[in-house]
């Protein structure tokens, strides 16, 4: 059987000529110089991809929150904090129907629906039409 | 220079530079040479031993000294090695066997590796062993560290590591006479 201590101690491996007087400044350099710029966006990336996705967010939230029509807006307030506002604001009628741009078509409908809460029968109306007759208006 | 002296120099912001170069003349073989003999190829182990100096020099701020300079330089060495091993392992899905003959053929071929065909034969048998236990066998036999210091590095208790190394010495001789 052949046997360990039978073999000699003999380092077979060799290096390069002058490997180890140049070993320690190829090291040194190494160590001196500054982080690889790809290890800066890898390390970084794994921050900004959050960020750049909650940023996203917040802003399509934001638009969307923007964006909303005034009819919806106005939808979102209850009536009880429009007339509480509107007492409030101590506002006329008058003050109010002249700070709108009525067009035709609003005051038609405004007609409408005024006239179709009277409920006037044939005869009354006659009776009205007799009583203030044209004939009698003084200007 | 004593280790103390060189980490004084190397904590000291004015001679930084000059006491590291200093820790890396001092260590640079035994590191090189801890290194080869697991890796084989001389590329591979000198990539490695500039990994363990740059790793050294990022956390010597952090060395408390509870051991040896030495002692910690090799258990950093030490730790490269296997995980280089691994990674080539994982990386080629290779099994051990063909980790093994892959360094087997490095020691045929290499121009930076000579010796009479009895130390090749040494080395092919000890590329036969697992990796922790080549690098106990490797500590003990080429660079007779006592077992105390190898326990340090290793992180394994004295008793192992004799059993270890008896078991290696009993595999490669069976090789040997193969």
């Amino acid at each position: 059987m052949k046997r360990l201590e039978d073999i000699p101690k003999k380092n077979i491996f060799k290096v390069p000529d002058g490997y180890f007087e140049k070993l320690p400044g190829i090291i040194q350099s190494r160590v001196a110089k500054p982080a690889p710029a790809q290890g800066f966006w890898l390390a970084d990336l794994k921050y900004a991809i959050p960020a750049v996705a909650i940023i996203g967010v917040g802003i399509f939230w934001f638009s969307s929150q923007s964006y909303k029509s005034f009819d919806e807006q106005l939808a979102g307030i209850q009536t009880e904090q429009l007339i509480a506002y509107l007492d409030d604001a101590d506002l006329q009628i008058d003050d109010l129907t002249e700070s709108v741009d009525w067009n035709e078509i609003d005051l038609e409908e405004l007609e409408d629906k005024v006239y179709s809460t009277f409920e006037i029968t044939g005869n009354e109306l006659d009776m009205l039409l007799d009583e203030f007759s044209v004939d009698t208006v003084k200007f | 220079m004593e280790d103390k002296e060189l980490l004084l120099k190397i904590r000291n912001q004015e001679t930084r530079g000059y006491g590291f170069n200093l820790l890396i003349r001092a260590y640079q073989q035994r590191v090189y040479w801890h290194v080869r003999k697991m890796v084989i190829d001389h590329d591979d182990a000198d990539d490695l031993t500039q990994e363990v100096f740059i790793k050294v020099h990022k956390s010597i701020d952090n060395f408390r000294e509870d051991s040896q300079l030495f002692t910690w330089i090799y258990r950093i060495a030490t730790n490269e090695c296997l995980t280089f091993l691994n990674k080539k392992r994982r990386r080629f899905f290779l099994p051990l066997e063909d980790v093994e003959k892959e360094l087997a053929t490095k020691l045929d071929n290499s121009p930076e590796i000579s010796g009479e065909d009895i130390q090749k034969k040494l080395q092919k048998a000890l590329l036969k062993l697992p990796d922790k236990q080549r690098l106990v066998f490797n500590m003990k036999y080429f660079d007779d560290l006592p077992y105390e210091n190898i326990s340090k590095i290793t992180g394994t208790s004295v008793g192992a590591l004799k059993a270890s190394f008896h078991h290696a010495v009993k595999k490669i001789e069976d090789y040997l006479t193969a």
